[in-house]
């Protein structure tokens, strides 16, 4: 497969995926980061599974990109949200840090399997688990009103 | 809180995520025969401008650390003490706060050992790819070469010693010999896990991915490679740790310690997925998910020690017992993910514990040396140029740091220098023909060193 029909194929989850670690501003920049990085050495048709080493590339650098800021979203991220979502658990996603915020997305938004979650963000099924546990702890003000 | 969450619940977070999801920009485009375009924040005319302003201030300090003659490398400039007391479960300890500097313009000795005098111990790294990177502090040698068996991956133990092997890999664990490099397949598995043991390790099998399927444990003498007993199905947890003739498992809702003789024999509740950090004979470390108090257990009485984290933390992260059993060592740092680390160090006999902190450097990882004399740590530096490497020595109470020009130096083990003879090559290349793979494979052979 070529690097064209691997970019292709993974572009558009590994920029959603991006976007709920750094939001829309950060997106574009961290995944093109992490695409740069490996073509500097090889060719994305080098890697022997490129979609979770993306996807661990793109966590990794989203978490540098959390380091450097002190805050996790950019202003942009202080759009109005529509009616259906509830802004104190929007707020309250945001201010997870990104590998729970990366665990809570995979889980609970693209209803993956606890194995493929952890393959994605490089980690074991425990560590997952040790995450979301995490997450739903920090949710819990918002979410046990519910 | 329960892990299940409401209907209601899982709808609201469902509606956020989607909504943050649905923010996404349209992705760009990979032309063929292309590269991708600029990341835009390398492209903003603002923004470069700072950081050219940004790089001049780095590269001042930087021009005057190069013009006395110096290949990026540093040494800590000073250490600073204060004590104060705090009481824990009704007996009176002492907390000793140092802070050390890893300013990297700071120069490294010109020669002799890096840290200033000899520690008789060589630093073997895991190179994060398919070998390793060997340090030997006394000599300023760093060498690096493959190891058989070593592969990439997120197992939980990408290396550990057992007596005077390496264990490494995942899929098909090898033991290597420390003073050889002979290395012998330990057999089929997804993983290994420490055993304490004398000689041995426990292999996890899963069949595929790790939690993919019920695991098979059993244990193999490093020695001989042989298996000890047939694998056998655990179904109480994942097997994070060995314990005294058994294994603890990490459950959705704390620990349960399994034997081969006797299966689940105990459990610790943490409500919560609960993390095993170490363990000897006699004890297990091990904490919640939220690791804000750490806990020596007993296995076979369940008596517990418990430790908060010092003033200005939340967290425990990566304790390690020393081999007498004596010390614990960990690393303490903010409820976020991402603030910095200090080295937190408890002297079991007396409850004393001292702490070093570096505002400059993140420590990632922890080893003792096999006499429990030496405590080194270091930063994570995969795919990164220099490492930053700490040392206490336990007699002199003193902790020293060097910042080392090379990268590809994850998880170090310590071992004697008397048996990593093997591990440095006679002749000596320039750093930049020895650099540390970035591809998997690495495709190297044999064994490069040079010199700091």
């Amino acid at each position: 497969m070529s690097d064209a029909e691997i970019w292709s194929r993974h572009c558009d989850e590994l920029i959603r995926y991006a976007t709920v670690l750094v939001g829309p501003a950060s997106a574009e920049d961290v995944v093109s980061t992490v695409v740069l990085r490996v073509l500097q050495r090889r060719t994305l048709s080098d890697l022997v599974d490129p979609r979770p080493y993306l996807f661990k590339g793109v966590l990794n650098e989203a978490r540098s990109v959390a380091r450097r800021n002190s805050h996790h979203m950019t202003a942009a991220d202080d759009s109005v949200s529509p009616p259906d979502v509830d802004p104190e658990v929007l707020v309250a996603v945001r201010r997870l840090p990104p590998r729970q915020r990366a665990a809570v997305y995979l889980t609970y938004w693209r209803d993956l399997p606890m194995v493929e979650t952890a393959q994605l963000m490089g980690c074991g099924v425990g560590t997952v688990k040790r995450y979301l546990h995490l997450a739903r702890s920090h949710l819990r003000e918002v979410l046990d009103e519910r | 809180m329960s892990d299940e969450m409401s209907p209601e619940a899982t709808r609201a977070l469902r509606s956020a995520l989607g909504h943050l999801e649905s923010q996404a920009p349209e992705p760009p485009q990979l032309p063929v025969g292309a590269p991708l375009p600029t990341p835009r924040f390398w492209s903003k005319p603002a923004v470069v401008a700072v950081a050219f302003a940004l790089a001049a201030l780095v590269a001042l300090p930087g021009l005057w650390w190069l013009r006395s003659g110096d290949d990026a490398v540093g040494t800590d400039a000073s250490t600073t003490s204060t004590a104060s007391v705090t009481s824990t479960a009704g007996t009176t300890t002492t907390t000793t706060v140092q802070t050390t500097s890893t300013n990297p313009a700071v120069r490294l000795p010109e020669a002799g050992p890096i840290f200033g005098e000899t520690t008789g111990v060589v630093l073997l790294f895991d190179n994060g790819i398919d070998g390793l990177t060997a340090l030997d502090p006394d000599h300023r040698l760093v060498a690096r070469s493959l190891i058989e068996g070593q592969r990439p991956g997120d197992e939980p133990f990408s290396m550990i010693r057992v007596a005077d092997k390496l264990v490494v890999g995942w899929g098909e664990p090898h033991a290597v010999d420390i003073a050889s490099w002979e290395a012998r397949s330990l057999g089929l598995a997804t993983i290994f896990v420490p055993a304490v043991e004398p000689n041995r390790v426990w292999l996890i099998d899963y069949g595929d991915r790790i939690g993919a399927h019920t695991p098979r444990v059993w244990q193999v003498d490093v020695n001989t490679g042989e298996a000890l007993g047939d694998p056998t199905e655990v179904t109480g947890g994942d097997p994070k740790f060995g314990i005294a003739g058994g294994l603890a498992l990490q459950t959705d809702s704390g620990l349960v310690l399994w034997t081969m003789d006797g299966g689940v024999v105990r459990s610790l509740e943490a409500g919560s997925p609960a993390w095993a950090h170490d363990a000897s004979g006699d004890v297990l470390v091990w904490c919640d998910a939220y690791c804000d108090e750490l806990q020596l257990t007993d296995p076979s009485t369940l008596a517990t020690e418990r430790h908060r984290p010092p003033t200005g933390y939340d967290t425990f992260r990566s304790a390690r017992l020393s081999p007498s059993g004596d010390y614990l060592a960990a690393l303490v740092g903010g409820r976020e993910e991402h603030t910095g680390a200090a080295i937190w160090l408890l002297n079991r006999r007396t409850g004393d514990v001292t702490v070093v902190a570096d505002a400059e450097t993140r420590v990632d990882f922890l080893a003792w040396t096999p006499a429990s004399d030496q405590l080194f740590a270091s930063s994570s530096s995969y795919r990164r140029d220099r490492t930053v490497i700490w040392r206490y020595d336990l007699d002199e109470e003193q902790f020293g740091a060097v910042v080392l020009p090379f990268g590809g130096a994850m998880t170090p083990i310590i071992v004697e220098t008397s048996l990593a003879s093997a591990y440095f090559g006679e002749h000596l290349v320039q750093p930049a023909e020895c650099q540390a793979p970035g591809a998997q494979p690495s495709g190297r052979s044999g064994i490069c060193t040079f010199a700091l």
